[in-house]
């Protein structure tokens, strides 16, 4: 594994190149787009064992902090889609210049996924793309969110006899389960609606899916009538993004990292 | 403030991200964040990065880093599943510090099992001068169990509410299923061990007798597991006198992560206070 910071010196993002670690090393690579807040915070280990499985069967892979996130520079409201979309292209040709991959694929988890669609549509040369559990509707997002925090304000055995706290004023008021989620953040997310993107320009794209994945639908018959679809993974079990009592746990997702390395061929 | 990636370790296989400040050779101590549980070293909510940055505007350089085999640090190929792997991890993160001339002596900062680490680590070398705790270790006092359940026995609803909640608790554990393999939060390696009071008495008599700065802080979230009053830490230990070297904070109405923006800016303004009354001089 090769840590680093690498774009400009006055906004360095925190990246990890990791080389193939099999010894028929593909020309190809993954560059991993986590999601953002506290799902990043969650799924920070499965994007290591994502990226281990992905280098054993011969692939290089990239994963990076977005602004203002992880070991990024600056704070969240440095960050918004049209900034994490930059990042996102820098990013891609930071793992080129660094591994001379000639084939990229993209994954990305939550709003990862849409900020991968989003800058693969823009032009970063993906050839595929895979999008694990998008967030398929950026409004019903932060209300989803917004909803979250508000229940755990009232969480008795989060707060004790403290419960409920007040919601918070003045400079902490923009906030949403644990990080500052600045107004215009908030309103950029909303703005989300993945289906909406023009399918034409996505690479083969496909869909990983937690069972009862809302919109999901809709996106896949778009990127079918496109011909863009290169397959559908529905995953066994439910996910537990929306439940509040899951914030602090660790996602792990077996089932869904087996589900990427097979769209990536990794899983052989 | 600048910030870089380093490796280290016998293998180079320790990531972690040194924050400098723009005017060094202070002499001020280095922090170091351990990894509070499986977490990565940015820490809960990004606290790690956070205080970092706002105590290298201070002066105080800090190393945040991942022990063997969490975070983006690889597993040793020794293994890590030696309980005292993660010392050595923090033996060469100090190393590493004090050869590069990032510092001489240095406070660790671990919340959760990264304060069992913290406080091991602290025990172990001579160059840790403070250590931060995060609902650290603590010892009930009878105190503790009158707080803890006198509003339950002077209430009637309260006592029938707490008797329904446990026997709900039991009921609940009891139809969990096996599941389909362990957790990583019923790997032992991340349940908490707490030491013999004996032996912990012991400690903090060495750690005074160096004169090491201690803050311990707890929240909410441990309220009605081990600790609940501002003073308990001391009631436990009444035969030590901490001559100046311990602090303890509560944050009541905090939860364990400190999840609430408003909690952690308050935490922080305790940690950097304290820092500057016990390091600055």
């Amino acid at each position: 594994m090769n840590p680093y910071f690498f774009g400009s010196s006055q906004r360095p993002l925190f990246g990890l190149y990791g080389p193939p670690l099999a010894s028929a090393a593909a020309d190809a690579g993954v560059l991993l787009c986590y999601p953002a807040g506290q799902e990043y915070m969650r799924s920070h280990w499965t994007f290591r064992q994502l990226a281990y499985r992905l280098q054993r069967a011969g692939l290089h892979t990239f994963r990076f902090d977005y602004t203002g996130t992880g070991d990024s520079a600056g704070g969240l409201e440095d960050g918004g889609i049209d900034v994490w979309c930059e990042d996102i292209r820098l990013a891609a040709d930071e793992f080129r210049d660094t591994s001379g991959i000639r084939e990229l694929g993209v994954v990305g988890l939550r709003l990862g996924a849409d900020l991968a669609l989003k800058a693969s549509t823009a032009g970063i040369g993906a050839n595929h793309l895979v999008l694990w559990d998008p967030v398929v509707d950026g409004n019903a997002h932060i209300e989803r969110l917004t909803a979250m925090h508000e229940a755990m304000l009232r969480d008795r055995d989060r707060f004790g006899s403290a419960c409920p706290r007040s919601p918070a004023s003045g400079r902490y008021r923009e906030q949403l389960l644990g990080f500052p989620f600045p107004d215009p953040l908030r309103a950029d997310i909303r703005r989300i609606d993945t289906a909406g993107e023009d399918p034409a320009a996505v690479p083969a794209t496909t869909l990983v899916l937690a069972a009862e994945h809302p919109g999901a639908d809709v996106l896949e018959q778009r990127l079918a009538a496109a011909g863009r679809l290169r397959g559908r993974q529905d995953l066994g079990s439910r996910s537990d993004w929306d439940e509040l009592s899951a914030i602090n746990n660790t996602f792990l997702a077996p089932e869904g990292v087996d589900a990427v390395c097979r769209a990536m061929g990794a899983d052989r | 403030m600048k910030e870089r990636v380093v490796t280290f370790g016998p293998e180079r296989n320790l990531v972690g991200v040194l924050t400098q400040p723009d005017q060094a050779g202070r002499n001020l101590p280095a922090l170091v964040f351990l990894n509070a549980g499986l977490l990565h070293r940015v820490g809960p909510y990004r606290m790690h990065v956070d205080l970092a940055r706002r105590l290298a505007a201070r002066g105080y350089p800090s190393l945040r880093f991942d022990l063997a085999g969490r975070g983006d640090s690889a597993r040793a190929s020794t293994g890590t599943d030696d309980p005292d792997a993660p010392l050595a991890d923090i033996r060469h993160a100090l190393d590493m510090l004090e050869e590069g001339g990032h510092g001489t002596h240095f406070v660790l900062f671990g919340l959760c099992t990264g304060a069992d680490h913290a406080h091991r680590g602290a025990v172990l070398d001579p160059r840790v001068t403070g250590t931060i705790m995060l609902d650290g270790y603590g010892y009930r006092t009878w105190k503790f169990f009158v707080r803890r359940y006198a509003p339950a026995l002077l209430s009637p609803a309260r006592l029938l509410r707490s008797i329904s909640s446990r026997l709900g608790n039991i009921l609940s554990h009891a139809r969990e299923p096996a599941g389909d393999g362990p957790r990583p939060d019923q790997d032992e390696e991340f349940l908490w061990r707490l030491p013999a009071k004996a032996d912990f008495a012991g400690d903090l008599r060495a750690l005074v007798q160096r004169e090491t700065r201690m803050l311990y802080i707890y929240t909410a979230g441990v309220s009605s597991d081990y600790y609940n009053y501002q003073d308990q830490f001391r009631d436990a230990f009444p035969d030590i006198d901490f001559r100046g070297c311990l602090q303890v904070q509560m944050f009541p109405d905090a939860d364990h992560e400190f999840t609430l923006l408003e909690d952690r800016a308050r935490m922080f303004d305790t940690i950097t206070g304290w820092l500057d009354r016990n390091f600055m001089s």
